[in-house]
């Protein structure tokens, strides 16, 4: 059965997603912090991580990312962000994401692109 | 007028008349030597004479013989008397023959006895029997005597010869005197030619020069003319007044403008004393400076001329003396007026004050430069805004004040020298010791009329503040969209998935409550944000300002804003007599609201909130206490700022600018909002007011 690492600071998002991807029938992880979402994945080795960038504590999304793609050549990593400028895109980029969703985003959208990497 | 120069009159002085004279004797002695030669020459060449002569005697002596042989043939007395007579005329020519009477009178007694003989000789004598003897003497005289004239006329040819020889020795020595003396002549002759000529090239091109001299001299005195026209002219109409002095130190000239000064016309003033314009009290300066012109002194001083109506005019006077051979015949002097200088210098200092003035108090600093960098000028804002002192712009340098600048410089943003500025510059100093400054600083050069630099202007300005708000904006704006974009998330997506997919009942009504949630949370986002620029743009001006009850506006506000389920852990101490303050009811109900709702908020765990009032000098100090989560701080630091929120978990529903629009509130109100807290332990808010009104 394939993984997915959800992490996100509000639950609400979470919750969101874990409904959008629900029809996959992946085994879905759930991350609150980017230190948590860190660890969570070298200990599940998911398949796709699914990481909002701005996530209070040590670790933001972009550092999660470029740690993992390290740690985890397979991953994919998908971000999510607020934050839609394009420096951001090219930050983005630049920590190894293999994709970049702008919120508030599609779940439709979001399932079809997760569909592509599993 | 060209001058007749005569070369010829000198030329005829140098000629030698010694050697001339010499010439001419040589010439006349030659001419008489050919003529002594040619008369000495005629006898030598006549021939005919010669030939006469021999002729003549050949003829006597054949005579002779025919008269013995007629006689001797006895021939007829008749023929004897023919040939006899021939005999007489032949005798006769002899007697007077040239050579007859040169022969040597020794030599001549046989031919003249011959001679005499035969004109003695008769016919009787011849008839006589002894003719016979005396024919044969008279024939041997004639043969001696022709032997004579022979030897004679030999003897004279040999002296003739003679002479010849000497004379054309004489005269050969005579041509070849008059060819060198000649030649002689010719050289001395063509030498002095030459030198007369030579003298006479010199003479043309000295009279050409003296005419070229002339010329110029001509056109000098008409140059000096003009300029002499040209100074009278210049003096007559400059500005500035002109005088000349003579030795008596009474005016012998002065121009217009010295009239009008002293307010005199320029004839009433000849001959008479400058010292006629003087104030008494500028006497003895006036004698000074003569007497200092006298010792020969160009002098320069400033003195006040008294005009002839009695008013003072303030001159500058430069007095050159006029020397001739050492000896002052007077002075020249060149007055200006000084009173529109002195009105000039008036408007200047004024103008300056002014301009100081200005500098002095603007808000702005200002540092003036020389062209070589030394300091000139600086106002107190330019130390402020440089945190440099009086003492550190002494003797100092542009050079100094932008190292003292450098190294106070955030070293990521580069230092512009401002020593290097051109014609125009602008740039940013972005200072961070001992705090961030930021100064805008513009740099300019001044000219003068000229074009030439005459300084440079350093014109300081503080843009801290307004660099600072714009940073600020800029960031409010990017967390404004991201704090939007994020409820909107779930709106947009929880929509989405009720309108495209189906869930059961119960978690389709969760979802539509989530929706329904952070669409209130945007509402509350979009609220807060609209007061809090509205605050911010109108800055209090639309504040309803007037004296309050204070304890029934707490009141009121406490009832709104305490959750009805939670109200039994508040608990409000109000003091009995609360003093009336003036307030916008609105406004602080809004700001004391918050403050209410944040201690509710940030105490999930319970705990009591308290809410109090004390007073300090003239302040009036409402706080709210709680025991919720508290903040480090860190976050207490950062608890103004516009979107940030201590609870990052999502989990306490907040738009994170409730405590910046409370601040705004209450700052605009003339108050202060202070925060006490501990992290875990609990928070206390303080709204202070001005117990009086603002």
């Amino acid at each position: 059965m394939k993984k997915i690492l959800i992490a996100d600071d509000y639950d609400e998002i979470r919750w969101l997603i874990r409904l959008s991807l629900h029809a996959l029938g992946c085994e879905m992880i759930e991350a609150k912090t980017g230190q948590q979402a860190h660890d969570l994945a070298l200990q599940h080795n998911p398949d796709v991580l699914l990481l909002d960038v701005m996530m209070p504590g040590q670790m933001d999304g972009l550092q999660v990312c470029q740690a993992l793609k390290v740690a985890l050549p397979n991953l994919k990593v998908i971000l999510l962000t607020a934050r839609g400028q394009q420096a951001d895109l090219e930050e983005g980029i630049q920590a190894g994401a293999d994709a970049y969703l702008v919120k508030p985003f599609s779940p439709l959208e979001l399932l079809e692109l997760v569909k592509s990497f599993v | 007028m060209k001058p007749v120069l005569r070369p010829t009159t000198r030329l005829r002085q140098r000629l030698p008349i010694g050697a001339l004279m010499a010439l001419l004797l040589i010439f006349a002695l030659t001419l008489v030597g050919f003529f002594v030669v040619s008369r000495n020459l005629e006898p030598v060449f006549d021939f005919t004479s010669t030939q006469a002569t021999g002729f003549a005697y050949a003829e006597f002596q054949r005579q002779i013989a025919v008269v013995q042989l007629v006689v001797a043939e006895g021939q007829s007395a008749q023929s004897i008397q023919n040939e006899l007579d021939i005999l007489h005329s032949k005798a006769e020519i002899i007697r007077n023959e040239t050579y007859y009477q040169k022969i040597p009178a020794e030599n001549r007694g046989l031919l003249e006895s011959a001679v005499q003989s035969s004109l003695a000789l008769s016919l009787q004598d011849l008839q006589n029997n002894n003719a016979k003897g005396q024919l044969e003497k008279i024939l041997l005289g004639a043969q001696d005597g022709f032997r004579n004239v022979v030897f004679t006329i030999g003897e004279e040819r040999e002296n003739l010869r003679k002479n010849l020889l000497t004379l054309e020795y004489a005269l050969i020595a005579l041509v070849s005197l008059l060819g060198v003396s000649m030649a002689i002549a010719v050289l001395q002759f063509s030498r002095t030619l030459r030198l007369e000529l030579k003298r006479s090239d010199e003479l043309q091109a000295a009279q050409e020069h003296l005419l070229a001299l002339t010329t110029n001299l001509r056109v000098s005195e008409a140059a000096a003319e003009h300029q002499r026209d040209l100074a009278l002219n210049v003096m007559n109409t400059m500005g500035q007044g002109l005088t000349i002095t003579n030795a008596d130190g009474r005016f012998e000239f002065v121009n217009p403008a010295y009239a009008k000064l002293v307010g005199e016309t320029a004839q009433a003033l000849i001959g008479r004393s400058p010292l006629e314009f003087a104030f008494p009290e500028e006497l003895s300066k006036l004698e000074q400076v003569r007497l200092e012109r006298e010792a020969g002194t160009t002098t320069t001083y400033a003195t006040v001329l008294k005009r002839t109506d009695g008013l003072p005019c303030d001159v500058l006077i430069t007095g050159v003396p006029r020397l001739v051979q050492g000896q002052q015949v007077g002075s020249v002097a060149v007055i200006t007026d000084l009173t529109q200088t002195k009105a000039a210098e008036k408007r200047l200092f004024e103008r300056t004050t002014q301009l100081l003035s200005v500098i002095s108090v603007s808000p702005d600093g200002v540092l003036i430069c020389s062209p070589e960098g030394s300091i000139l000028e600086y106002n107190a804002a330019f130390l402020d805004l440089t945190n440099l002192q009086t003492q550190n712009l002494e003797n100092a340098s542009e050079t100094m004040v932008d190292q003292w600048l450098l190294t106070r410089c955030d070293p990521k943003a580069p230092y512009v020298f401002g020593v290097d500025a051109q014609e125009e510059q602008l740039d940013l100093i972005r200072l961070k010791f001992p705090t961030l400054r930021i100064l805008r600083r513009y740099m300019r050069l001044m000219r003068d009329e000229n074009q030439q630099v005459i300084g440079k202007v350093m014109y300081f300005r503080d843009i801290t503040h307004e660099s600072e708000v714009d940073r600020l904006k800029t960031e409010f704006l990017s967390t404004a969209a991201h704090e939007l974009r994020t409820p909107m998330a779930s709106i947009y997506g929880f929509s989405e998935l009720i309108a495209t997919r189906d869930f059961d009942s119960g978690t389709t009504k969760n979802m539509a409550k989530t929706v329904y949630r952070q669409a209130g949370r945007l509402v509350g986002i979009l609220n807060d944000l609209l007061d809090l620029t509205r605050i911010e743009a109108r800055a209090g001006k639309d504040f309803k300002i007037v004296p309050q009850d204070l304890a029934n506006l707490i009141e009121i506000t406490a009832e709104a804003f305490v959750p009805l389920a939670e109200s039994e852990r508040f608990v409000m101490d109000l003091p009995t007599s609360l003093p009336s303050i003036s307030l916008d009811a609105d406004k602080f109900q809004q700001a004391l609201g918050n403050v209410i709702s944040n201690a509710f908020k940030y105490s999930p765990n319970g705990g009591v909130v308290e809410l109090g009032v004390v007073f300090k000098a003239e302040r009036c100090g409402i706080w709210v206490r709680d025991q919720g989560i508290g903040l480090t701080p860190e976050q207490l630091a950062r608890v103004f700022e516009r979107f940030y929120r201590a609870d990052t978990s999502g989990t306490i529903v907040g738009t994170g600018l409730g405590l910046a629009l409370v601040k705004e509130i209450v700052e605009l109100h003339g108050g202060r909002v202070e925060i006490d807290s501990v992290f875990g332990v609990g928070t206390t808010v303080t709204l202070w007011f001005l117990t009086r009104a603002v």
